[in-house]
């Protein structure tokens, strides 16, 4: 936006905002070589420790007087809630769970590279990516670019497999379990 | 005579450029004012909206399995391990902006290990409860959940740590890939933590003891130490950026994020401190976990290690030993431009980090 002949006076003071944060960021880093400036800060965060604590103890008897649960007893209570929950979650029939779920799709799936030859330029095949201590070129990440944007207009929407956006454990977990396979075992 | 006339009226003329400038900056102030309002009032932003599944949740552990949304999956499920201190929502921000929602997409079964507030009770949980207790306890989940044997450890920062550590006391268990994203292994690169954690200034039974649960505020202030200036600065950028939704949906998912920081169980904490920060443990390899040393050359699995060349939380010097030091024969370092966050979430981890990776575990996820 800046014209020829005259400077912008935001963009001048964004780039001093960026100029002072790197120089403070890189002044305050750099101090924490010297023991007093370590030791203040332990000072400081102590301090403020001990006052926080100090608050919650306080606010703490006021809450007690007045007969009113603290929010750690809160969250102490939600904790058992929830850990009641996930009983009652096990306790469950394993029937009930596995009648809400749908087949998973089928772990057939191969690499695009396999299927398809390599067009000049492609993406490195495995064990390619990355030599020890170098960059993937950019030139070796464009395809991969290209297929990932390609997947995600393709991509089917979510398909509701289960119960959707879950949050707790379910039964219905323990009762999709299915006997463990080896690589062509 | 009109020569002159003509020259006296483009001097007076405003600059076009100018005058649209003028207007922009007018309609961006009113709009600074519009939005601040809005500000005040919203919600917090949405985050973490992938369709999924609880599995398991034990205490501070929380297993999640996502919903497959391709028709053919790899063989092989991915099982993410999230660092201790932060929620694992930064990698499923928002749609088109989830690490998790891509890998979806690219046909991969997706667990996640993701950490909830630990309680009092928790308070001596140590790195082993991790190495030796949560993380085998997933995986034994997701074989049972997945139905298969091998499975794909993918950590981030810390969670890389503990999942490297796993894999060097299990190596002949059922991993059989190892991903670390940014992950601290020589601790005398982080030169910031190491000075604060030093013994001279701190101690951290006397810490530990009074406190029990690390709180978040300390686990925050130690990270803004390394950059002070930053969160100031951040919150300038965000009044100067008022007027666009994009940038304040995006700063806001993030402030959500780092507000939401962990506290840390005490006995990790002292143990983190003392052992890592201060032996540097883990990069002499003395580390001990169960009473076993760990010994990274143990781990012989595919290893794909992804650093950040800015990265000021884990230096790429401080993650650098991982892939020497390991003893697998398919092992690759990628570091990409980007920071500790930004590597895996955000506009350069969309055209970089993830086709990386994704062409990484495809071929390996048979």
């Amino acid at each position: 936006m800046a014209t020829s002949f005259l400077v912008d006076p935001l963009q001048m003071w964004r780039d001093a905002v960026t100029k002072l944060e790197t120089e403070v960021n890189s002044m305050a880093t750099g101090s924490t070589k010297y023991d007093d400036v370590v030791r203040a800060l332990h000072q400081f965060s102590s301090v403020s420790l001990g006052m926080e604590q100090l608050l919650e103890k306080v606010i703490g008897g006021y809450l007690r007087r007045a007969n009113l649960p603290s929010r750690k007893e809160v969250l102490e209570l939600a904790e058992s809630l929830r850990r009641i929950e996930d009983k009652v979650d096990r306790l469950l029939p394993a029937e009930a769970g596995a009648a809400v779920l749908a087949p998973r799709p089928p772990r057939t799936r191969r690499p695009a590279s396999a299927s398809a030859p390599a067009p000049a330029g492609a993406a490195p095949a495995s064990g390619e990516v990355g030599a020890p201590s170098e960059a993937v070129p950019d030139a070796a990440r464009a395809p991969a670019v290209a297929r990932a944007s390609d997947d995600a207009t393709s991509a089917a929407p979510a398909k509701t497999r289960r119960p959707s956006k879950s949050t707790k454990p379910t039964q219905a977990a323990a009762a999709k379990r299915r006997p463990m396979r080896r690589k062509g075992g | 005579m009109a020569e002159a006339t003509t020259a006296k009226r483009a001097e007076k003329a405003p600059d076009p450029a100018l005058t649209e400038r003028l207007r922009l900056e007018v309609e961006r102030a009113l709009q600074r004012n519009l939005k601040a309002m809005e500000l005040f009032g919203a919600p917090p932003p949405t985050v973490g909206r992938t369709p999924k599944t609880v599995l398991r949740r034990r205490g501070t552990m929380e297993l999640v399995h996502y919903h497959a949304t391709a028709d053919e999956i790899y063989r092989v499920p991915i099982l993410f391990v999230m660092a201790p201190t932060n929620k694992a929502y930064i990698l499923d921000l928002a749609p088109g902006q989830s690490l998790i929602e891509f890998l979806l997409g690219r046909g991969y079964d997706v667990y996640l290990i993701d950490w909830n507030p630990p309680t009092d009770d928790e308070r001596d949980l140590k790195i082993d409860n991790y190495v030796l207790d949560f993380i085998p306890d997933c995986i034994r989940q997701v074989q049972q959940d997945s139905g298969e044997h091998d499975v794909t450890l993918i950590g981030y920062c810390a969670g890389g740590m503990l999942s490297a550590m796993y894999q060097a006391l299990h190596p002949d268990g059922p991993v059989k890939n190892l991903v670390c994203f940014t992950t601290p292994v020589d601790f005398s690169k982080m030169e910031v933590f190491r000075s604060l954690a030093d013994s001279k200034h701190f101690d951290v039974d006397r810490f530990v003891d009074k406190v029990g649960v690390v709180p978040a505020d300390f686990v925050v202030a130690g990270f803004d130490s390394l950059r002070p200036a930053s969160r100031i600065a951040g919150q300038i950028r965000l009044w100067d950026n008022l007027w666009n939704d994009q940038f304040v949906k995006g700063y806001r998912m993030m402030e959500r994020w780092g507000n939401e920081t962990l506290p840390l169980p005490g006995g990790y904490f002292r143990q983190t401190t003392k052992e890592l920060m201060r032996g540097n443990a883990l990069h002499e390899g003395t580390l001990k976990i169960g009473g076993k040393r760990v010994d990274l050359s143990k781990i012989t699995v595919p290893l794909l290690h992804i650093a950040a060349q800015y990265d000021h939380i884990v230096p790429p010097a401080c993650s650098a030993p991982l892939v020497p030091r390991v003893g697998s024969k398919d092992k690759s370092e990628i570091t990409l431009p980007g920071g500790h966050v930004s590597i895996a979430a955000g506009p350069n981890a969309v055209k970089r980090m993830w086709p990386a990776l994704d062409t990484w575990l495809e071929a390996r996820s048979t």
